[in-house]
């Protein structure tokens, strides 16, 4: 596929495949499209030596030994380790596909896979990863920002957000106006944000709603 | 004097007689067209003697015969005495005056007189011998001929050989059945011609066994009658051996089973074709896990080509890596190409083969082709196989389907059971002997006493969808390799173990 597609070269494709030829094959092909690619024989040497922390997307056969394609999906969607998962699979069962989909699943092919619908759910997977990366290094910071605040400008936060005006916010709390505009130029300073627009915005990236009610 | 002379006349006649007949080698028409069976019986008493020679006369005959001789005798004594005498009486009777005779003048005639009362009553007795031994005769023939009857309507010929002339007895319907005509001389080469070239070697090693022990012997072999037409025989035999350790004489019957063995050969050839029918079934179950099968090496062949496709757009192209592809890729198709021929041998309706095959593998390559199968119903699997070598004669394909039949079987057993997803086949092989034994266990509900003995019944079937024919036809390919199936419930844990035991070669003969 497009090499120039991709944006991000700091990546990886970590395939799983108990079938050590079709390991190989696939690979290879991913290789020769200019991925980075790490291969694991089974779930168990998949799940002990892979590194998380990674960006990239995982390819998994669905039919293996020991432990099959979709309980791989259980225990990465359970973890922190969560990537982009592709599944793969000899047996066009649909009831298989719909249960992996579910479960969140970015792609599901059958074999013989076709390269370009293989690169394809491979691009989309690697963009994928990057997003949810992107997006959870941004909850990270505003959540490490929100950390910073005092629980007065927690609670000025909160009322903001919802649209409430200074006066109407000091009415709330019981206090005078003036030091509501004080805390509230604390806030936007602490959460890197200039407008109630891009306050609101960073406030939803925080993992724990409630924290602001 | 005379009497004793006479007596020793008969001894010698009698004695005359006896090797006359017993060295003939046809004693006459009549004894040759008699069964053996009713002689006996009239010599039993006799059996010292009869059992040297072959064909002794019976106690009638032999008495009348010696009778035959004394009169012979008598007569000529009596005839010589009056002869003598016969002058002296007449001139003692011209020269006796008046009716006073000398009585010592009759000493003579009197003994000849009590000579021809001795004739006369030895004729007497010769009569009524010939009359009882009519009778007997008329009693032999006709329970002859009841057995013969008997013996044609069972379709079973009567024969006895006879060692010293090398001339067989045999009835016309066992005449009939070699397709050796009435007339033509009956002897062990023409019997062996007979015979399919074939078999003539079983034949031979049956006769000889049979002799060596002096026990009777059976065989089954084919005999090619005129027009290229062959029939099945089955004969029966009984060694006769002389006091001297020789063998006498074999009497037996044979039987014709061409339509017996017909009959057999149709049901073996049913029996295939619902072995072949029970296959088409598994591969119907196992179409999920050939298709897996199939599709791995056509994945690994599709994706190398295409990354071959792109590596020589490279600059420069790694001819190396480039060389590894292409072998892959010739790999991987070989691998489909066996799955395809295998599937093709379970499909094909074939004639039962006996080749010399490794069990362990047997069942290793039946775990192969289940393991997708297995996989998704998380069935575990630990194989316990001997080291061992279990080299066997027998058919690929049928013990193939033995053993995925006994596996696909317990894994339906595992995956019936509601709150037990899963289980562990355990598959175990060792040797015993001259056997090889194969267990496959299950941790399944195990087998209800009530449906124990039906199980290797044909369409019992405790599935919904189950033919019921796996068990049966596993037990069919088990007996037709001489071996055994059966099954018992696991001592102390849950679930069945089916164990199989077939007659294996030993290590060394194998080739």
């Amino acid at each position: 596929m497009n090499e120039h597609m991709r944006s991000n070269d700091d990546h990886c494709v970590f395939i799983v495949d108990d079938d050590k030829s079709v390991l190989t094959a696939v690979s290879r092909l991913l290789t020769t499209a200019g991925y980075h690619v790490k291969t694991f024989d089974s779930p168990m040497s998949f799940l002990a030596e892979h590194d998380p922390s990674v960006p990239g997307c995982a390819l998994l056969d669905i039919g293996m030994a020991e432990v099959d394609g979709l309980a791989l999906q259980d225990i990465l969607t359970r973890s922190d380790h969560a990537r982009p998962i592709i599944f793969i699979t000899g047996n066009d069962d649909v009831k298989t596909s719909v249960r992996a989909m579910k479960a969140g699943a970015l792609d599901y092919l059958t074999k013989p896979v076709q390269d370009t619908a293989l690169l394809a759910a491979v691009e989309t997977a690697l963009g994928a990863d990057l997003e949810a990366r992107k997006t959870r290094n941004e909850q990270s910071v505003a959540r490490e920002r929100f950390e910073q605040l005092t629980s007065r400008e927690r609670e000025v936060m909160a009322l903001v957000v919802r649209g409430r005006l200074n006066k109407q916010i000091a009415a709330d709390l019981g206090i005078v106006e003036k030091t509501v505009k004080v805390h509230r130029a604390r806030v936007m300073e602490k959460m890197g944000v200039r407008s109630v627009a891009a306050l609101v915005h960073v406030s939803e990236k925080l993992p724990v709603p409630g924290a602001l009610s | 004097m005379l009497r004793k002379e006479s007596l020793l006349g008969w001894s010698a006649v009698s004695d005359a007689f006896a090797t006359f007949f017993a060295l003939s080698p046809e004693p006459n028409s009549r004894a040759t067209t008699r069964s053996s069976a009713p002689r006996e019986k009239l010599r039993s008493d006799q059996k010292s003697r009869t059992a040297v020679a072959p064909e002794t006369f019976t106690r009638v005959e032999n008495s009348t015969r010696a009778v035959i001789g004394v009169v012979i005798v008598l007569i000529l004594a009596t005839g010589i005495l009056f002869a003598l005498d016969f002058p002296v009486l007449v001139g003692a009777v011209r020269a006796s005056k008046g009716f006073t005779l000398d009585w010592r003048l009759f000493r003579i005639p009197a003994v000849v007189l009590v000579l021809v009362l001795m004739e006369v009553m030895l004729v007497a007795t010769l009569v009524l011998q010939e009359k009882r031994r009519h009778e007997l005769e008329g009693l032999l023939g006709e329970s002859e001929e009841r057995m013969k009857i008997a013996a044609e309507s069972a379709d079973l010929g009567l024969w006895r050989w006879d060692a010293a002339t090398d001339r067989f007895w045999a009835t016309a319907h066992c005449r009939k059945m070699f397709g050796i005509p009435t007339g033509a001389a009956l002897n062990m080469a023409a019997i062996t011609d007979a015979v399919h070239p074939d078999d003539r070697a079983q034949v031979t090693d049956a006769i000889q066994k049979g002799v060596s022990t002096s026990s009777s012997f059976e065989v089954e072999y084919r005999i090619s009658i005129g027009d290229g037409q062959t029939r099945w025989v089955r004969t029966r035999g009984r060694p006769f051996i002389a006091s001297d350790g020789s063998i006498a004489r074999i009497a037996g019957t044979v039987l014709d089973v061409t339509d017996k063995k017909k009959m057999q050969a149709e049901v073996e050839r049913q029996q295939e074709s619902l072995a072949h029918l029970s296959r088409v079934g598994i591969v119907g179950e196992l179409s999920g896990a050939l298709a897996h099968e199939l599709n791995q090496p056509l994945t690994a062949i599709l994706s190398n080509a295409q990354a071959m496709q792109r590596m020589i757009k490279c600059d420069p192209i790694d001819l190396a890596e480039l060389k590894n592809v292409i072998t892959d890729i010739i790999n991987d198709d070989s691998r489909a190409g066996d799955v395809i021929r295998h599937l093709r041998a379970l499909l094909k309706k074939d004639e039962a083969r006996r080749d010399t095959l490794d069990m362990n593998k047997v069942i290793s390559k039946a775990l192969e082709l289940t393991r997708s199968d297995l996989t998704s119903r998380r069935v575990n699997v630990v194989t316990n196989l001997t080291n061992q070598a279990l080299a066997l004669a027998g058919d690929p394909v049928q013990l193939q389907q033995l053993m995925l039949n006994l596996i696909l079987n317990a894994a339906e057993a595992m995956a019936n059971e509601p709150g037990h997803a899963g289980g562990a086949l355990i598959i175990a092989s060792d040797v015993t002997g001259d056997l090889l034994h194969v267990s496959v266990a299950d941790t399944g509900p195990g087998i209800r006493a009530e449906i124990m003995e039906r199980l290797f019944e044909p369409f019992f079937s405790t599935k919904a969808q189950g033919l019921g024919l796996g068990l049966s036809i596993s037990k069919a390919i088990v007996t037709s390799h001489g071996g055994k199936l059966w099954v018992e419930n696991n001592a102390g844990r849950r679930g069945a173990t089916f164990h199989v035991t077939m007659p294996r070669i030993p290590q060394g003969q194998a080739a």
